[in-house]
C-alpha cells in the first residue's frame, strides 16, 4: 500500500470538458484496478518552462492516489504513455497520506488572476 | 574588508523542513538567470537542504515548471 503524486501536463488546446473527460478516464482506469482516488485537481493553464510536443502552454492536472500493489506504478506509466493527450508526467512515491494543501490553491487562484 | 558575514541557511531560518517542487517561487530564488542551480557556498544553504532543494529543482524542471536551460531567444 503506497501513496503517490502524480503531475500531469494535458494538451493546452482541450477546453474543460475535455480535462473533466480525460480525468474521469484515468479515474476509472485507476478504480477498475481497485486502487484508489483521494484527491485529482486541475491546477490550471501554464506557461511550460520548454516547448513540449511544440506546445508553449499546458494544462497540469494534480493526482493523490493510493496504490494497493507497487507493481501498478509500470501499468499506469504505460497507460499514460500511451495516452497521447498527456504531453508529459511525473510519479513521486509519498512518505506518508496526502495532505491537501493551501499553499497550492493560493498559487492557483494568483494565475487565475 | 576580510570579515565577512556568515551566511545562514534560508530554510533553517524560517523554519521549511520539507521542499515542494511546486512551489516555484521558493525554487526560483535558488535558480539564477540562466536556469542553474545556485552554489551553495553562495546561497549559505545547509547541507542537508541542499540536497532537498536540488531534487526538488530538478522534478520540478522535468514537468517545464523550471527551464533546464533559460536563453533568450528575443
Amino acid at each position: 500500500m503506497n501513496y503517490y503524486e502524480i503531475l500531469y501536463i494535458v494538451n493546452p488546446n482541450y477546453g474543460k470538458d475535455k480535462i473533466s473527460e480525460i480525468i474521469h478516464d484515468i479515474n476509472q482506469h485507476i478504480e477498475t484496478k481497485k486502487h484508489s482516488v483521494i484527491e485529482h485537481n486541475f491546477w490550471g493553464k501554464k506557461p511550460l518552462a520548454y516547448n513540449i510536443n511544440k506546445e508553449k502552454y499546458g494544462n497540469y492536472v494534480l493526482l493523490h492516489t493510493e496504490f494497493n500493489d507497487s507493481n501498478f506504478v509500470n501499468d499506469f506509466k504505460a497507460f499514460l504513455n500511451l495516452n497521447s493527450e498527456v504531453l508529459k508526467y511525473l510519479i513521486i512515491k509519498l512518505d506518508g497520506k496526502p495532505v491537501p494543501k493551501e499553499e497550492v490553491e493560493e498559487v492557483k487562484e494568483k494565475e487565475n488572476q | 574588508m576580510l570579515s565577512s558575514r556568515k551566511k545562514s541557511c534560508y530554510f533553517k531560518r524560517n523554519h521549511i523542513h520539507e521542499i515542494d517542487y511546486k512551489d516555484i517561487k521558493l525554487l526560483n530564488k535558488f535558480v539564477n538567470d540562466q536556469g542553474k542551480i545556485i552554489p551553495r557556498r553562495v546561497t549559505g544553504t545547509s547541507m542537508k537542504m541542499h540536497r532537498k532543494l536540488v531534487t526538488a529543482i530538478k522534478r520540478a524542471r522535468n514537468v517545464a515548471l523550471l527551464p533546464f536551460a533559460a536563453i533568450d531567444r528575443d
